[in-house]
């Protein structure tokens, strides 16, 4: 089954209207970015700063389409948020910015730095002795950046347990510079490494919920198998061609027609 | 206080010392001065990491760090920290609004042995370019002491270079504040603005200047970012001459500022100025600090040079001045 059909829609609005974004992108990880904000991260939506909260870095920052469909479903983005996406003085744009959105944690777009931020976060939590958990999502196509490696190496060496790092695996980086074998190379790393279906959410839940984020454990990754532009069948087989593209008006209605009609 | 005047010698000494009432501080460096801060991290469990050499993610951690309320202390070579890693500070740091203090060494050419790599003639300039950014120069112990303790926790991007390369000039009767800078001599001919190690040089031609009957005012900048706009400008409108000396490129460092700062002032007389500078070469040299300084005319008689080449300038723009005006 497909999930979040409405929220993809929205995603396919908000790029229509704002006439800019990532919507390939965006479906690839919603799925991912929905379940941890319904169901596994802790976080106050009326005290985002609260120092007891669950910290989310979405270092693929060009997916962030995904995360503002997320927060307003939560209420921290609002529908006039959304029709001033891209607009001078709006507050979202196609990569995210912490200064202006509630509940952004980092300001990501130039791929791996989001990585490094989020060790950081975690390394802070754990001289702090606190418990609370931190997510990256990182896409594999962003691994082609050196950062990650360094990141890799260095969270192994922090025993950064409660970090765990998701890579979007949709392979939209296969026909320029691949990264086959994931799992192979994040254990080689001394992460602790599990797989999972980026699209289904039992599976989703069933696996991060088998985490031991204890401060002293490996770090995690999570090695999440997703299609781009997962929901439309025409971007999953053109991912390339719909990777920054914005649909025109007819193209925006079959879409939203797609994403009611689509079967596995 | 360690004795020695080399700051890349005893900034470990200050660090110690805020450590001791700030537990918010939290030290990273990039496998340089390890065992120098050995106090610090025996004393301060879980607040020293030495994470190799991976410059860029460093920067990435430390913000990391800063986002949990810590105020980070990143320590390497300036061309690892500043040049490599620029796009981790410009954005991880600096768009994203979080606070950061860097040591760096090895700042201009003082690593003369190392070689290319290992200078450093756009640190400053690059650094002075991000929002929020505020760089720091001190030539001796005392002025670094002064300005990590006084402006290490004021939330901004800092640079403080630790030279190598002190001035040796005992600055101890003066309040050391960021952002302000120091009228080392009153004179009425020439301004010499210095910063850093160059002060030493600047001072050093005093005897030669007096010599040739020029009388020399000398400004010293232990701050870089922000200028002191009112020092700089209340001499250069007394001398109606200046020279800028500096380690750094040419191009967009201090000599920069301080001719965009004269010409943006509507109340300046002709005034002309004179950088004496890195240029925009890569020195490929090797030998001393000071054989590179003999060579690329950091000296007495490389100052009275510019000083000679700003006057020949002067009677040629005046002479213009008098024919436009007989027109």
């Amino acid at each position: 089954m497909l999930y979040n059909k409405d929220l993809r829609k929205e995603i396919a609005w908000m790029t229509w209207h704002s006439k800019e974004g990532h919507i390939p992108s965006a479906y690839s990880i919603l799925d991912l970015v929905t379940f941890l904000y319904d169901e596994f991260l802790n976080f106050d939506y009326k005290n985002v700063k609260s120092e007891s909260r669950d910290y989310f870095i979405l270092s693929k920052g060009h997916g962030c389409s995904a995360l503002y469909a997320v927060l307003k479903k939560k209420g921290l983005i609002s529908q006039k948020d959304l029709e001033d996406k891209n607009k001078e003085f709006g507050k979202l744009a196609t990569h995210p910015d912490r200064t202006k959105i509630p509940g952004v944690e980092a300001s990501t777009g130039s791929l791996g730095n989001g990585m490094g931020f989020a060790l950081g976060v975690a390394l802070g939590l754990k001289i702090k002795k606190k418990e609370n958990k931190v997510i990256a999502i990182i896409g594999d196509a962003e691994s082609n950046e050196g950062i990650v490696w360094e990141c890799s190496l260095l969270a192994s060496h922090l025993k950064l347990g409660n970090l765990c790092v998701i890579l979007d695996y949709n392979r939209s980086c296969d026909p320029t510079l691949p990264l086959p074998d994931p799992k192979k190379k994040w254990h080689s790393f001394g992460w602790d490494v599990k797989e999972v279906n980026g699209h289904n959410i039992p599976e989703i839940e069933k696996v991060m919920n088998s985490i031991d984020f204890s401060l002293n454990s490996k770090p995690k990754m999570i090695v999440a198998n997703t299609i781009k532009g997962k929901g439309v069948k025409d971007m999953e087989n053109n991912y390339g061609v719909w990777h920054s593209k914005v649909p025109n008006d007819n193209e925006l209605k079959k879409i939203h027609q797609d994403i009611d009609e689509y079967e596995q | 206080m360690n004795m020695s005047n080399k700051v890349r010698e005893t900034f470990s000494e200050t660090i110690y010392d805020i450590g001791k009432v700030d537990k918010k501080i939290c030290v990273i460096v990039s496998d340089i001065s390890h065992f120098r801060l050995q106090k610090f991290a025996k004393e301060n469990p879980g607040r020293y990491y030495n994470l190799g050499v991976c410059e860029n993610s460093i920067i990435n951690v430390a913000a990391g760090i800063a986002h949990l309320g810590f105020i980070p202390i990143v320590h390497t070579f300036a061309s690892f920290l500043i040049d490599k890693s620029f796009e981790q500070l410009k954005l991880t740091f600096g768009y994203n609004k979080l606070p950061v203090n860097l040591i760096a060494i090895g700042s201009g050419i003082e690593y003369s042995f190392h070689g290319v790599t290992h200078h450093s003639y756009i640190d400053s300039l690059l650094f002075k370019s991000i929002e929020n950014s505020s760089v720091f120069n001190p030539g001796s112990t005392y002025e670094f002491d002064q300005l990590f303790k006084k402006a290490y926790q004021n939330g901004k991007i800092n640079l403080f270079r630790a030279t190598t390369q002190s001035h040796e000039i005992n600055l101890s009767k003066y309040e050391i504040q960021p952002g302000k800078g120091i009228l080392y001599k009153e004179g009425t001919d020439l301004t010499i603005i210095s910063t850093g190690y160059n002060l030493k040089t600047a001072v050093e031609s005093l005897p030669l200047f007096k010599k040739n009957k020029i009388n020399v005012e000398i400004i010293y900048l232990p701050t870089i970012k922000p200028l002191d706009t009112d020092l700089i400008i209340k001499s250069v409108q007394k001398t109606s001459r200046f020279i800028v000396m500096e380690h750094q490129s040419e191009y967009g460092g201090l000599y920069s500022d301080v001719s965009s700062l004269v010409i943006k002032n509507k109340n300046m007389n002709i005034i002309q100025g004179r950088s004496l500078s890195l240029g925009n070469n890569f020195i490929h040299e090797y030998g001393t600090f000071e054989e590179h300084n003999n060579r690329l005319n950091f000296s007495s008689k490389g100052l009275l040079s510019l000083y000679k080449d700003l006057c020949n300038t002067t009677l040629l723009s005046v002479s213009n001045m008098v024919k436009r005006i007989r027109k």
